[in-house]
């Protein structure tokens, strides 16, 4: 025990206050291991203001007195110094010699008559005090958290308690109270109707409190070496009704040691009527300060919660945050194993029947479909608008006259034959009529038989293709003949520049950027025209807006335009049917991924409700 | 000097084309002289790489490699249409005939195999990909270009619809744009590189 300075009355070793006067008794908190510590550092713990103030009153009686004391401690000596300053008879100055007068006056007349020496100094004295505090607390901090730790780590490893008893006597059996930890919300409704039992519990815990109260100053001992093992919270005494109440509810034998009953489980808090543990609660107002003031009375709350004694409640909780953690791991061991690996399939269950539905049903559709296709007759645009460059194209070849020269250039893939067939039959028909000369150039290989489709279906007389080697190089080599002996240039084509107009059916960007990039500086503008597919439009018409094409046409809805511009019948044939067709499928199928996607996602929220 | 020549050769060469594409006429004659030498050199290439393709396919059937019986056909396939054009010559419409019969279907096929993939992609996307901005932007935006491709909306000669069908039919233009000025930034970039030493794409 420690006597307080003020008072002199006793208090317990770790109090910082007095419980009786209130004063603080810092200077006086001891910790385990921490006395001698400090004991040093107090020793030079005497600031230079202090040391001057002495000097000072050097002639008083008293002074000799705070002298001799300085050594117990700064408190004490600036608490004599202020009373010697402020009791200080006027009669003793007028005794006091003249040199000291004279030091007194001009350390009035001087206010920093101490000089900054003194002020650094006391900065200094400060800094090292606080220096020294925040030490001692940062101990005290880790030493409360390593107990926490310890109780924790018990508190997991300690083994169900044996309720057995308990439960026999409520009559409620092993199998329902199983149930009832892992679903603790359920229980909600019957711990109120529990709660006016478990009250008078609590009262008849209250006496028991103040007893221990009484008995505090003689277990003292026993409860720091409690102290050491156990959390403050426990040391304050956790007075939880529920925890108190079923520890009346369910009376254990006495802890055979004081260290088991220092255990933060609920063997500890099981035995509250033991004679034992009544000091620890009815230290604990006493403790309650000093907690207060190391900032820990703040966390008192939310430590409760965390370390509340191991009720049957408690220890379901603990069950259920256990099991949801191994789920959670077992779904993050999931999703590593997963990793990497594809989407699997949405599985769906199949419905016996539902597969021959599905079945007839496809095949009414595709019978429909293939009903459509050749029985319906083709949807033509009355009076659509003419493109632009389609309606440039035609002013082009509506400037052609009997006798002048247009190449044609085959440069197109048997797969997109039908379509620039399509597109082109007319425009060479058209040609043919005007009385054109119509020589054909193909720079691929398959540009020889392709034109010889392409003179069928428009159905004009059979020419010869000429080939013209060397691809891009060749095209460029084309342009830049202008004396037409170049041996790159097949025979029968003569200088590019004295065609009217190079028509050139086109599937393929590449090829149109050679000829236009390429070629075409070497070419006039005026002389290019271009029938294309569609997905080539992009492409062209920024050229035709700067200007380096004389028109074109793309795809096949242009194409019939500009044929129904020409006066020409456009071809009707399969192959235009057959592009409806599979933009018709195409159109289909991504409904009907829209629709089986919204199927599932209703299917799986139906079956979700249930559940819920 | 292995590596230094075909640089010097290959940035000549684009420095040239550079400079007669720029100067025009006074090039002209020197340009098509340049370009009768690329021609002939690009044949002789071909040729070279049709016998590295018929020499490696030799190869693979007489070691009896995992799948030479596709080296067979390709080296007889390539036999046939060789001789058939010796024997009947190029322009022979006998032998054109016989070289469409082949190949036309085979790339239709090939192209509608395309359309095919690109479908069940799009049936599988809002599956795999679950209700997404992405995924609802590309079924609603497909659905449009698909109908205005059909062609049926413009025979119904709406102007109002036509307007809106022709105002839709532009959208594609900006993104195409915008596709052709990266490719050309990128191949001048590559010329450039060329033309540097930086880039050798006849290889180390």
């Amino acid at each position: 025990m420690i006597l307080c300075p003020h008072c002199g009355k006793e208090n317990l070793p770790q109090a910082t206050r007095c419980v009786h006067c209130g004063e603080d008794l810092e200077e006086l908190f001891r910790i385990e291991g921490m006395e001698d510590n400090s004991a040093l550092q107090e020793e030079p713990d005497i600031s230079v203001a202090d040391l001057l103030e002495s000097f000072r009153n050097d002639s008083s009686p008293k002074d000799e007195e705070t002298r001799s004391a300085d050594s117990t401690g700064q408190a004490y000596v600036s608490d004599s110094g202020a009373e010697s300053n402020a009791e200080m008879p006027a009669e003793e100055e007028e005794q006091a010699p003249e040199w000291l007068a004279r030091i007194r006056k001009r350390a009035q007349q001087e206010e920093d008559a101490a000089g900054e020496l003194t002020r650094k100094g006391n900065s200094l004295d400060a800094a090292r005090s606080e220096d020294h505090r925040g030490r001692v607390d940062e101990e005290f901090a880790n030493w409360i958290g390593r107990i926490r730790e310890n109780a924790r780590r018990e508190n997991l490893l300690m083994p169900k308690p044996a309720i057995n008893s308990a439960a026999s006597e409520e009559g409620v059996p092993e199998w329902l109270r199983k149930v009832r930890e892992l679903q603790p919300e359920a229980e909600d409704g019957e711990q109120f109707a529990e709660e006016p039992a478990e009250e008078p519990a609590v009262e008849e815990v209250e006496p028991e409190e103040e007893q221990g109260e009484a008995a505090a100053q003689d277990q003292a001992q026993e409860t720091e070496s409690v102290v050491e093992q156990t959390s403050p919270e426990e040391i304050l005494g956790d007075t939880e009704p529920a925890a108190e109440a079923v520890s009346e509810l369910e009376p254990e034998p006495e802890a055979e040691s004081a260290g088991e009953k220092a255990q933060p489980a609920d063997e500890e808090d099981s035995d509250s009527g033991d004679a034992e543990e009544l000091p620890e609660s009815a230290a604990a107002p006493q403790f309650a300060p000093v907690l207060e003031e190391l900032g820990l009375a703040a966390d008192g709350a939310a430590l409760e919660l965390d370390e509340k004694p191991a009720s049957s409640e408690e220890l379901s909780a603990d069950l259920l945050l256990l099991r949801r953690q191994k789920e959670n791991a077992q779904i993050l061991m999931n999703l590593i194993g997963e990793e990497g690996r594809g989407i699997p399939p949405a599985k769906t269950q199949r419905v016996s029947g539902r597969g021959l539905y599905r079945l007839i049903l496809g095949a009414f559709l595709l019978l429909v479909l293939a009903a459509v296709l050749v029985f319906v007759p083709e949807a033509k645009p009355k009076q659509i608008e003419n493109p632009a460059p389609a309606v440039a194209l035609k002013d082009v070849l509506d400037r052609l006259a009997s006798g002048d020269k247009v190449l044609v250039v085959l440069e197109y893939q048997a797969a997109t034959s039908p379509e620039l067939e399509q597109i082109a039959a007319p425009v060479l028909r058209e040609l043919e009529t005007r009385g054109a000369e119509l020589q054909f150039l193909t720079t691929h290989p398959n540009g020889l038989w392709l034109a010889d489709a392409l003179m069928r279906a428009a159905e004009i007389p059979t020419r010869e293709t000429a080939f013209l080697a060397g691809g891009r190089l060749g095209v460029l080599a084309a342009a830049l003949n202008s004396e037409g002996n170049s041996a790159v240039i097949p025979a029968g084509i003569e200088e590019l520049q004295k065609y009217e107009l190079i028509l050139l059916l086109e599937d393929s960007q590449t090829d149109i950027q050679n000829w236009i990039e390429q070629a075409g500086p070497w070419l006039s503008a005026s002389k290019l025209g271009v029938l294309a597919s569609s997905q080539n439009e992009a492409l062209l018409l920024p050229y035709y807006d700067a200007g380096q094409l004389a028109g074109f046409a793309a795809g096949t809805l242009q194409g019939r335009v500009l044929a129904q511009a020409l006066d020409q019948a456009p071809l009707t044939s399969a192959p235009s049917r057959a592009f409806q067709a599979g933009l018709l499928v195409m159109i289909a199928v991504i409904l009907l991924g829209i629709l089986s996607k919204a199927e599932a996602d209703s299917s799986a929220r139906h079956s979700k409700e249930p559940e819920a | 000097m292995k590596k230094t020549i075909p640089i010097l050769v290959a940035a000549a060469a684009a420095l040239f084309i550079l400079a007669a594409l720029i100067l025009g006429e006074p090039l002209a004659g020197w340009l098509e002289i340049v370009l009768n030498w690329a021609v002939i050199v690009a044949s002789a290439a071909l040729l070279v790489a049709i016998a590295t393709l018929i020499l490696t396919h030799l190869r693979n059937i007489v070691r009896g490699k995992r799948g030479f019986i596709f080296s067979i056909i390709l080296i007889s396939t390539f036999l046939v249409s060789f001789i058939g054009a010796l024997v009947f010559g190029v322009d022979n419409s006998a032998y054109l005939r016989w070289v469409a019969a082949i190949q036309l279907p085979l790339e239709t096929s090939l192209l509608g195999l395309a359309a095919l993939v690109m479908t069940a992609a799009a049936l599988q996307i809002f599956r795999s990909r679950g209700w997404s901005l992405l995924t609802l932007t590309f079924g609603i935006s497909a659905l449009v270009f698909l109908v205005i491709s059909l062609g049926l909306l413009q025979a119904l000669n709406i102007p109002v619809l036509t307007t809106v069908i022709n105002y839709l039919q532009r959208l594609p233009m900006i993104g195409a744009r915008g596709l052709l000025i990266g490719i050309g930034i990128g191949a001048l970039l590559m010329g450039l590189r060329v033309v540097l030493g930086l880039e050798r794409p006849w290889g180390e």
